[in-house]
């Protein structure tokens, strides 16, 4: 009973939701409306649940003072003094704007562009000529490199014609085969949950 | 000989460094060339009437902001000056605030009437779900903008109350442009224009061949062609001389990497 109705309901609504693309059929289009809504709403829902899951991991560890409770800790603390402030006080005062503007803003735009400098120093220690085809695969970066930047049409016009030869005809070959069989892929997965024969999204095997 | 071809990673990090700083400080002024991504978004929204509409959608967190942000403010002053009624929201929590900022920057800075001319709607949940509803109804998914207000009261709404009213969209994101496309211009056919960070341009080249999307602004690139194009040159156009000067010295440091690797190579062969 646990897994059938759960099997039944998603039938139901996922056929409905698919039947509704292909049928005008006044009833079943007026239901798919309503769904497409509940959907926004338990949407909203899986937000609170996540920040509920949020306190229940982390306040445990800070009572018993285990691992990473001071990290634990900032973080509580610094999420419910942005719930409070910004439900109670609006999101123009000065203490949510300065979480905002001086914490989270500049934080995660660091964090983020930390990436460059590691990006940049994998390349420069892997990219090896070693084979045929990692000397080709080392040229086209080299080459898409420099046509994505401005430096490129200064060092020559050519670089970003082969540049945008590259990308508009064997990377877009190579996408358009990857997209069409990643949506084969989606197409499958999605049919096994509508009919019941996938049913890990119930927290089971398959 | 091993660690000058193989030169420790703190070396890496200071010259990456050195050569981003100092065109911030005194740009070497590289001319902007707009390639033909730029070139075809910029001209849809010049062939568009005054008046016509356009629903933003912002989809990237704050970490992506420094690549995606120049895109979103250059294009949003285009929309401005063109007189295109703007419908804003964002799917991340983190950016509702950032988006209010934006359309400040813009809309407000260009003297545009709010509820008239523009609508703030902050957050919604639910992704593509939501995004498939508001092809129902915008009104029903938001209810109330950012400030409180009715939709229903706002001048704005008068003749647009689902996705398909409105003539284009703009999709800013660093997640997935499939969810846009497949809501939007699959089942209504929408014009799409699409501003993606740099390494999600390669994959979004189908669509814009296939015509399920109008462009593809990509990166910072993107955006300082941009700014060109619409004469106001801002961040990412003071950012590009560093960002090609980085490439540069990227690209050096992998040749120079691969001469030591031969000349390792060549001194085992003949031992």
């Amino acid at each position: 009973m646990k897994r059938t109705v759960p099997i039944i309901v998603s039938f139901i609504v996922g056929m409905g939701l698919m039947l509704d693309n292909f049928v005008k059929f006044a009833p079943l289009n007026t239901a798919a409306v309503s769904v497409r809504s509940w959907l926004v709403i338990i949407a909203l829902f899986s937000i609170m649940v996540a920040a509920l899951n949020l306190l229940l991991v982390h306040i445990p560890r800070i009572r018993k003072r285990s691992g990473t409770w001071t990290q634990s800790a900032v973080l509580i603390t610094f999420m419910l003094l942005t719930i409070f402030t910004g439900v109670f006080m609006g999101t123009k005062n000065t203490i949510y704007a300065t979480f905002y503007d001086g914490i989270l803003n500049p934080g995660s735009t660091t964090v983020n562009s930390l990436l460059a400098f590691f990006i940049a120093s994998a390349a420069v220690r892997t990219f090896k000529a070693r084979s045929l085809e990692s000397s080709l695969l080392l040229l086209t970066a080299i080459l898409l490199m420099l046509s994505n930047v401005t430096i490129g049409s200064a060092i020559s016009k050519y670089i970003p014609i082969l540049g945008q030869w590259f990308t508009n005809v064997p990377n877009a070959t190579a996408q358009r085969g990857l997209i069409i069989t990643s949506s084969l892929a989606f197409v499958t997965i999605s049919l096994r949950n509508i009919l019941g024969l996938s049913t890990q999204w119930l927290g089971g095997k398959d | 000989m091993k660690n000058l071809f193989n030169p420790d990673k703190r070396v890496t990090y200071f010259l990456l460094l050195l050569v981003m700083i100092i065109p911030l400080i005194n740009p070497l002024g590289i001319a902007i060339k707009p390639s033909t991504n730029t070139l075809l978004a910029y001209d849809y929204v010049e062939n568009l009437k005054p008046g016509s509409s356009m629903i933003l959608f912002i989809d990237y967190g704050m970490g992506q902001s420094a690549e995606l942000t120049p895109q979103v403010l250059a294009s949003l002053k285009h929309y401005a000056a063109k007189g295109l009624k703007l419908f804003a929201a964002t799917q991340v929590p983190e950016m509702a605030t950032a988006l209010t900022s934006y359309l400040d920057q813009t809309y407000k800075a260009a003297n545009k009437e709010y509820g008239v001319d523009y609508v703030d709607l902050g957050y919604f949940a639910g992704a593509e779900s939501a995004v498939g509803a508001m092809g129902d109804s915008i009104i029903d998914v938001f209810k109330a903008d950012v400030y409180g207000t009715d939709l229903t009261k706002l001048p704005i709404f008068k003749d647009v109350t689902k996705l398909p009213d409105i003539d284009v969209m703009f999709a800013v994101t660093a997640s997935g442009t499939i969810p846009f496309i497949r809501q939007a211009n699959t089942k209504f056919g929408m014009p799409i224009i699409f501003s993606v960070n740099a390494v999600m341009g390669p994959a979004n080249v189908p669509y814009v061949q296939s015509g399920q999307a109008v462009s593809v602004l990509v990166g910072s690139t993107g955006a300082a062609e941009y700014e060109t194009l619409i004469g106001q040159p801002g961040t990412a156009s003071a950012a590009m001389d560093a960002q090609s000067l980085a490439h540069l010295v990227i690209i050096l440091l992998i040749v120079w990497g691969n001469i030591g690797y031969f000349m390792e190579k060549h001194a085992a062969k003949h031992e």
